[in-house]
């Protein structure tokens, strides 16, 4: 038999697959969207190593792809790699400098090697003078530098410099050894390297000789006399030793100490000074300034807390939107007279259910509250019309307006795009779906949030328990938008819903929770009687 | 001229079979638009294959990141690459290890378990019982267990990979003390979403193989206790070697 728990914990599953598929594919790298990018061209020498959606990248940060890689139509000779780059940058083209035919001061591209293991990518750099390169425009200045290569390049070319140096210097030992060749070379020079020979003998013999001589004299005359001379020698050096390094240590310390005291007394004076001076006030970092502070901020202390004992005062009477929530009776006023509208059509159509749903929401990336108010007619359990008004005041559906306005005239027309997000002013939307249910699964479709839709849900514990999925906006250039709510009914009638919305669109994705109330036919008509009436 | 005929029947019973759990696969798959539709036993059926599964998934998943992250960045220091060990555990995941581990880990666990339930029902008579009261046997078990092998496979498989580059994390920035920033930015500019889709779909392959394989050799099983154990170790066997071979195929075909 069916285990109680077994549709919450493959709900449970499903909804962590959902998660993880939502986590993986929200944080990877698509690159930049092709839509919002214009294709240009460049031409290197040598484009190996380059590959298609290799990144393109201004000052390290990517701006762009490579979409195609093709030998150039006009140079067949030279590879022609097609980048896209994001709108929002704008490359110039550079002037003809007609001395040297080459453009200058206009975009650049630059083949690099991303690491060792020899990955590269598109370098651009903007340019700064003539006309602004769009789509199919040609980048004029292309530089092929691979960074291993390079450096090899690099190399080769220093080394061509070094090797005349190191034969110059070979030629010049050459001489050298030549020199002394002749010099020593010859009859005369065996001769008179033999005469050196005799005399260095001779000589050293002397010196051997006299060093004896030396050595018995010391010996006898004054070692006689012993070691007490070689000590009172050794003593006197030890001390004239130590002498000297604690003189040098003593001094040093003096110098340090006395460097120190003068900067003590300068840095007392001025602060004395500083404390004397009547604009201290003003003066951060002053012993009279900071006192100044703290009683400012004493003061500033008291006016919050004073305001917030006003605002608290204002939520009460029912002042600004927080005070209205929690005390206007127009919310439900009006409600009520929707639903004697819809009692009335009810009682044409007896078999029609009718449900209501008031739902507000807190977004929390957009930091604003979001109210839903829903009606669903079921003409059969399992079949139902599903209305919902939203009033958001991010605006309902936001829509990217591109206007080109062109100067013509010169011989240089001006181009000006501009970009702007034109929102829904009234900021409410308008959902129309017809759903079927079987068992514990929804289907819905239709509009959602005034654009086409489809929805999923799953119901569990006598509809308690409930995960929604709606799937619209398709006509954006991202990813459709996607919302995953629950909502739990804690209380009868009462519950409690969070959720994620635009989870594919990591720039757009936002989390919200909220509170709402629902009521069918039965408790609609045992609660009316109770809520206050405008009359 | 034994080993001929031998190999020759061998032959004929190796397409036979094929042929048979195609059709078998296809008769399933043309019962889900068929009504009664038996929400329970398809609910039973996602509930002992997903849930069932997720513990074993992850953990296989977990430690496998961990071992590849230690691995890969022992390689990678002797040529100072060690930024390149996330992209490596990622991409290996997301494209091969993930759906493959996940892949013979649910045979392991649900595959057996399937060929015993079915064959045991074979053997005592059970599926003829449901054939007298009009059910059509592989619409009340075969349908509802393929059907979630195709569809939880994938989500566990998107698991497995998640949770192995969260232990190559752990062990690679916590452990090894590699640059955290460099490992997910890595991660997110070398993996395309083509990449985690390949997985995706390689892993609901593996389902329908597993389902199927499994559900067809209980339905063949026969004489008895034993005949039951040999359908379950047919059934596992088969399926880890038909999700190795379909794997290098797809991989072929798809890269």
């Amino acid at each position: 038999m069916l285990n109680r728990s077994t549709p919450i914990l493959v709900g449970l599953m499903m909804l962590a697959g959902m998660i993880s598929f939502v986590v993986t594919f929200g944080s990877l790298d698509r690159g930049i969207g092709l839509e919002g990018a214009y294709q240009v061209h460049v031409t290197f020498d040598d484009a190996s190593g380059l590959v298609t959606q290799s990144r393109v990248m201004l000052s390290g940060i990517p701006v762009g792809e490579i979409t195609k890689i093709e030998l150039d139509p006009d140079d067949p000779s030279r590879a022609r790699v097609t980048l896209a780059i994001a709108n929002h940058v704008k490359l110039f083209e550079g002037v003809l400098d007609p001395a040297t035919g080459k453009y200058v001061n206009g975009a650049s591209a630059t083949r690099r090697q991303a690491s060792l293991l020899g990955d590269y990518y598109v370098s651009v750099t903007p340019g700064i003078a003539g006309k602004v390169l769009t789509e199919r425009d040609r980048i004029k200045n292309a530089v092929t530098e691979a960074g291993v290569e390079a450096i090899i390049g690099q190399m080769e070319k220093s080394t061509s410099v070094i090797f005349p140096k190191i034969e110059q210097i070979m030629d010049d030992v050459g001489v050298v050894t030549g020199s002394m060749r002749q010099a020593v070379g010859g009859e005369d020079g065996t001769q008179a390297i033999a005469e050196i020979r005799t005399n260095v003998i001779g000589a050293s013999r002397d010196i051997a000789a006299i060093s004896g001589g030396l050595r018995s004299f010391l010996d006898k005359k004054v070692f006689a006399r012993g070691d007490s001379i070689r000590r009172i020698v050794g003593n006197l050096e030890q001390a004239t030793a130590t002498f000297r390094d604690t003189a040098g240590r003593v001094s040093g310390q003096l110098d340090t100490l006395m460097n120190d005291a003068t900067h003590v007394t300068s840095d007392v004076r001025s602060f004395v000074d500083g404390q004397v001076d009547p604009d201290a006030a003003d003066k951060p970092g002053t012993l009279t300034h900071t006192l100044t502070e703290f009683d400012r901020s004493i003061g500033t202390l008291q006016e919050t807390l004073e305001t917030g004992r006003s605002l608290a005062a204002r939520v009460e009477q029912g002042e600004g939107s927080i005070g209205r929530l929690l005390t206007d009776t127009k919310l439900i006023d009006e409600a009520e007279a929707v639903i004697d509208d819809i009692r009335e059509f009810t009682a044409i159509y007896g078999r029609l259910q009718v449900k209501v749903d008031l739902r507000s929401e807190y977004q929390y990336e957009a930091d604003s509250m979001k109210h839903y108010v829903n009606f669903g007619l079921y003409p059969r359990p399992d079949k139902f019309y599903f209305f919902q008004l939203v009033a958001d005041p991010q605006g309902a559906a936001k829509r990217r307006v591109t206007t080109t306005t062109t100067t013509a005239g010169d011989a240089d027309p001006n181009v000006v795009v501009t970009d702007e997000t034109k929102s829904n002013p009234e900021g409410l939307s308008f959902t129309a779906q017809f759903g079927k249910r079987w068992d514990w699964i929804t289907l819905r479709y239709g509009l959602m949030e005034s654009t086409g839709g489809v929805g999923f849900d799953m119901d569990f514990f006598n509809d308690a328990l409930s995960m929604r999925f709606d799937l619209f906006d398709f006509s954006r250039s991202e990813w459709p938008r996607v919302r995953a709510l629950a909502a739990w009914e804690f209380v009868k009638h009462v519950y409690v819903s969070a959720g994620v919305d635009d989870g594919v669109n990591a720039a757009h994705r936002d989390f919200f929770f909220g509170v709402g109330v629902r009521f069918d036919d039965d408790d609609i008509k045992s609660i009316l009687p109770v809520v206050p009436s405008p009359m | 001229m034994k080993w001929v005929e031998s190999l020759g029947l061998w032959a004929i019973r190796v397409t036979e079979s094929i042929g048979a759990m195609t059709l078998m696969s296809l008769q399933s798959l043309l019962w889900l638009f068929r009504p009664p539709f038996r929400w329970r036993n398809f609910l039973q059926a996602l509930e002992y294959v997903g849930v069932g599964s997720l513990g074993i998934v992850t953990l296989t998943g977990a430690f496998t990141g961990m071992v590849m992250a230690i691995q890969s960045a022992y390689a990678f220091k002797m040529f100072h690459a060690e930024s390149l060990v996330g992209t490596t555990v990622a991409l290996a995941l997301s494209r091969e290890l993930g759906p493959v581990l996940t892949g013979l880990m649910v045979t392991g666990r649900v595959g057996s378990s399937i060929a015993t339930e079915i064959g045991t029902m074979n053997v005592t008579e059970q599926i003829d019982a449901l054939r007298t009261m009009a059910v059509n046997p592989i619409q009340y078990l075969v349908t509802p267990r393929v059907l979630a092998c195709i569809i939880m496979v994938p989500i566990l498989c998107q698991l497995c990979t998640l949770v192995g580059v969260g232990g190559a994390y752990l062990v690679a920035v916590k452990g090894l003390g590699l640059d955290q920033g460099v490992f997910f930015d890595r991660i997110v500019t070398v993996v395309q979403p083509w990449d985690v889709w390949s997985g995706i779909i390689k892993a609901a392959v593996f389902g329908l193989v597993i389902g199927t394989v499994s559900c067809f050799k209980g339905y063949q099983a026969e004489g008895g206790a034993r005949g039951v154990g040999v359908a379950t170790t047919q059934a596992v066997v088969i399926s880890s070697v038909a999700i190795l071979v379909t794997d290098y195929f797809l991989t072929v075909l798809m890269f």
